[in-house]
């Protein structure tokens, strides 16, 4: 800025200039907010203060992340501007973050309670993910520790993933809109079987992007199932309510994506083990047949083998030896056997048959 | 999806799941059964080596996210 003396200006004229002066930079201000006010549910106005001086924001309500309310302490980038025509110096809100637990705490809770109601936790939508997944995606940050022990579970754990890394700040004024590009970004781009969003352990204010209404409204817009793996065991936050899975740590966010390689080569195994018993119980089965059907077989012949025995005990009763040997006679002539009286005459030549001959003998 | 190594292995594994399930629901004979063994068999085996072979892929990507 400097001495314009060599123009003079119409008030409009310096407006202009002095508005075009002032958007030129940015800066990074704290205050609380007040005097919050939402209009035609599209523009945001407030106050932002501190003991002694206060400016006024504005800002696109779409843009607001998380619910802002009087009495709440912000950190913001804003850009100063100037309203030519009543001459209002204003500050445009780019980005923000909340400051504090108590404007965190009140936040979290707003939102959750809206989300709830719209139905963003339903259980029924949660997908399940694939038991073999090939393609992922990791949301956080490279340099995270989070990053480095999601990487080594999965090494120890499986082999064949594909995983893709897609930087973005887990925390600061920027978070919350490079955390909703990605995941927009990855629907739009890659074909995956699932995203984690993961990020370390940290306080409420760390945290507090994962908290955000448009990060959570992301993540539920995902076609992608996505793990939300943010913070230790006892943080909760508002993604691991929408996400498809919540994920204690980031080592665990591993743990339910891949099976163990072990138990798998274990299962193969038990599938072996499985046709092999099935395909034994078949050739029992059919072994006990056939030694039944031989059974059967060695049955009839015995019962055959009865009968023909039966059969010559009877035939043998009936030989007529028996009967020669009983002192029974068979007496024949030339003619025959001779049964009754009138079949001989005088003078014939009788056969007298015994056991052990015959003998020859005459009619008187 | 199944072109790529892990692919492979996941539909090989399916299709011996799939096997099994076939023995156990008694819908195979005895000669028919012979040969699905062998097969079973073999795919099992593909599985196990393929597993031991496969490593895991990093990619950093390019793309800078934000406004």
């Amino acid at each position: 800025m400097g001495s314009y003396l060599d123009t003079v200006l119409t008030v409009s004229g310096l407006n202009e200039m002095i508005k075009g002066a002032l958007e030129r930079n940015t800066f990074l201000v704290t205050g609380e907010v007040t005097g919050f006010n939402l209009s035609k549910g599209k523009f945001v106005f407030f106050d932002i203060k501190d003991e002694s001086a206060r400016a006024g924001c504005f800002m696109m309500a779409f843009r607001m992340h998380t619910p802002l309310e009087d009495g709440m302490q912000i950190k913001a980038v804003v850009k100063p501007s100037l309203h030519v025509a009543s001459g209002r110096f204003s500050l445009t809100i780019e980005q923000y973050e909340l400051v504090g637990e108590g404007a965190l705490k009140k936040a979290f809770e707003e939102t959750k309670r809206k989300l709830e109601a719209e139905g963003l936790f339903d259980p029924a939508r949660k997908r399940v993910l694939p038991r073999i997944p090939e393609r992922v995606a990791v949301v956080t940050s490279n340099e995270a520790a989070a990053y480095t022990d999601f990487l080594r579970i999965i090494e120890n754990r499986w082999r064949g993933l594909e995983i893709f890394l897609a930087p973005v700040s887990v925390q600061g004024v920027n978070s919350v809109d490079e955390i909703c590009s990605a995941l927009r970004w990855l629907n739009e781009n890659m074909e995956l079987d699932a995203i984690v969003l993961t990020r370390g352990g940290g306080s409420l204010e760390e945290l507090q992007a994962f908290n955000a209404e448009s990060v959570c409204r992301s993540v539920y817009a995902s076609k992608i199932p996505v793990i939300s793996a943010v913070g230790h065991e006892r943080d909760v936050v508002l993604t691991d309510f929408v996400a498809d899975v919540r994920a204690s740590t980031p080592s665990n966010a591993a743990e339910r994506l891949v099976p163990d390689v072990r138990e798998v080569i274990g299962e193969i195994g038990y599938f072996v083990d499985r046709i092999e018993s099935y395909v034994r119980r078949i050739l029992d089965g059919l072994t006990r047949d056939v030694r039944e059907c031989v059974l059967r077989l060695e049955d009839v012949v015995t019962s055959k083998k009865d009968r023909v025995d039966e059969m010559v005990r009877l035939l043998g009763a009936y030989n007529p030896m028996r009967v020669l040997e009983r002192g029974y006679s068979v007496v024949s002539t030339s003619k025959g056997v001779v049964r009754k009286k009138g079949d001989v005459a005088q003078g014939d030549v009788l056969s007298v048959r015994v056991q052990d001959g015959s003998i020859e003998s005459e009619v008187l | 999806m199944a072109d790529t190594k892990t692919g492979d292995l996941i539909a090989k594994y399916k299709k011996l799941e799939k096997l099994v399930e076939e023995f156990e629901s008694g819908k195979i004979d005895l000669d028919a059964g012979i040969e699905k063994f062998e097969e079973g068999l073999k795919m099992a085996d593909e599985c196990r080596k393929g597993l031991e072979k496969l490593e895991n892929k990093v990619v950093v990507l390019k793309e800078k996210f934000g406004l």
